[in-house]
């Protein structure tokens, strides 16, 4: 769902996030706004809730809410898994083979414009209303991006440095031990960047579609009895949640490739 | 028998159509119910039977896309100009925007149903919603990230604010803004969909919903396939409209090339 290409000027799909002061400041500036004018104007909770009475529910909604977005963020992160690791796969197929790429890659590019969420009552036909339907679509959702990234790692190699290591005679496993793969780290890292969120989009998607567990579930629960407080709540739940996978896939990519650390 | 097979291979798109006929022969002889999973044959019916309903409901969605993305563009676009002339709003904003850009915004659908109702306007506002990142961060990094070494020389010129933005940073900016374009324009079709299974009584993702109670898949298969059309489609404008835009860009064109067919 988001840019397939780690590489050209492109666009920019993933940030370092440091915290200078003027970022926090203007977000404590919006939120205090929010409160004071949510105040002023007598606006409903129902119609808009205050920030502190989010976080008031938010609290006093732990004990029932945290062990549904545990259920959630396990879909998410099943999936997640799930996905990576045939998106790896079948990367490796299409580098590995001309033919499969002529074929298939036209189809990846596709599901790059096609809105893949719109699977989510499908797979409820197939799966039912539990766990499974919830990681499939998580899966689903970053196998595309990391298949169309890694692809790319793996084959636009500098061809230049395929010549060098071919007159050093290295065989072509070494050549894609040695060259193609370090090259593709970068590229898998930025589409697990782009994928992480989306596997939580897909875990919460297929619970608005149909589901008696997981956050997604408790926020349409939520609404349909017009608890926006609670709905908000949840909300802010699953926003964290998804911030804490993005960061989390930006320390792993400071671990496994350091030498990505200069990149924009 | 061989060779016949070998010149099977030659033939571009050989693999999705024989993974066609394999689905159509698989529901046949395994006798798959229509239910669990249709026969090609029998989604291409019911694309022809329902043309009218579907070519309605898509109507409803594609109304939805262009409105929210069009907002999106107007919002975004003002906010990124904006940023590019007051470093301290591109300093306050640009990493909170950037962080946003994390969070599942997808998950406040059902806020919007219940502030604007069922009807066209929850859905507009989902889809701005999640258009508006890319196209702000793409525009904003476009418009800001300009080779000093040109801003040094048009302030050797002693060339005006705006007019380093005309001649400089607009034109620097164009590909990335159409890049978050593309990005925007996926998700785009994602929000309004989602927006719709939360709560709307037409649209495609409603007639998903719908299609998938009355267990009636034929017509939630015709319905996907109408939005991978709307998909395609909007990709394609946008390519034309990156062709008509910017002729030059054909220098990267071959790299994308590569992407696609090496």
């Amino acid at each position: 769902m988001a840019e397939p290409s780690a590489s050209g000027p492109g666009p920019v799909t993933t940030t370092r996030v440091r915290l200078p002061w003027e970022p926090v400041a203007f977000a404590a500036v919006l939120l205090v706004a929010w409160e004071v004018g949510a105040r002023a104007f007598g606006v409903p909770e129902f119609l808009l809730p205050r920030p502190l009475s989010i976080l008031s529910t938010m609290q006093s909604q732990a004990g029932r809410m945290v062990p549904h977005l545990a259920f959630t963020l396990g879909e998410a992160l099943s999936g997640f898994a799930g996905g990576v690791l045939l998106g790896i796969l079948v990367a490796f197929g299409l580098a590995s083979s001309a033919f499969l790429r002529r074929e298939l890659l036209p189809l990846i590019v596709f599901s790059q414009s096609m809105p893949t969420a719109a699977l989510a009552p499908l797979l409820v036909v197939w799966l039912g209303l539990g766990f499974l339907p919830k990681a499939v679509l998580a899966l689903v959702l970053v196998f595309f991006p990391i298949a169309m990234n890694v692809t790319s790692g793996l084959v636009q190699v500098n061809p230049d440095l395929l010549r060098l290591v071919r007159s050093y005679r290295a065989t072509a496993w070494q050549a894609f031990i040695k060259v193609r793969l370090p090259h593709a780290v970068g590229y898998l890292i930025a589409g697990m960047q782009i994928a992480a969120p989306l596997a939580l989009i897909g875990a919460v998607v297929g619970e608005f579609v149909g589901a008696n567990r997981g956050i997604g579930f408790v926020i349409l629960d939520a609404a349909a009895r017009l608890a926006t407080v609670e709905m908000l709540a949840g909300i802010t739940y699953v926003g964290l949640t998804g911030t804490a996978m993005f960061l989390a896939v930006g320390a792993l990519e400071r671990s496994l490739a350091p030498w990505l650390g200069d990149r924009r | 028998m061989r060779g016949a097979w070998r010149v099977l291979l030659r033939v571009r798109g050989v693999l999705p159509a024989l993974g066609i006929a394999a689905w159509e022969a698989a529901v046949a002889v395994l006798g798959i119910p229509d239910y669990l999973l249709p026969a090609p044959s029998r989604v291409a019916q019911e694309l022809f039977v329902r043309f009218f309903l579907l070519v309605r409901h898509t109507g409803v969605t594609l109304q939805e896309v262009i409105l929210g993305l069009g907002a999106a563009v107007a919002g975004g676009g003002l906010l990124a100009v904006s940023m590019a002339l007051v470093p301290i709003l591109h300093r306050g904003l640009f990493p909170l925007l950037a962080f946003l850009q994390a969070v599942p915004k997808i998950t406040v659908a059902p806020l919007f149903v219940i502030w604007i109702g069922y009807g066209l306007g929850s859905k507009v506002l989902m889809v701005f919603l999640i258009s508006f990142f890319p196209v702000v961060v793409n525009l904003a990094s476009g418009l800001l990230q300009v080779e000093p070494d040109v801003l040094r020389l048009m302030r050797s010129y002693r060339a005006s604010r705006w007019q380093t933005f005309r001649a400089i940073r607009l034109p620097n900016a164009l590909p990335y803004f159409l890049s978050g374009m593309r990005i925007a324009a996926a998700l785009s079709l994602v929000g309004a969909v989602v927006g719709e299974f939360v709560g709307a009584d037409r649209g495609l993702g409603y007639l998903i919903l719908l299609s998938n109670a009355e267990l009636r898949t034929p017509l939630l298969f015709a319905c996907l396939a109408w939005l991978g059309v709307m998909g395609v489609l909007l990709f394609g404008s946008l390519q034309w409209i990156e062709r008509w835009l910017l002729p030059w860009a054909r220098v990267e064109a071959p790299e994308r090339r590569t992407v696609a067919g090496f």
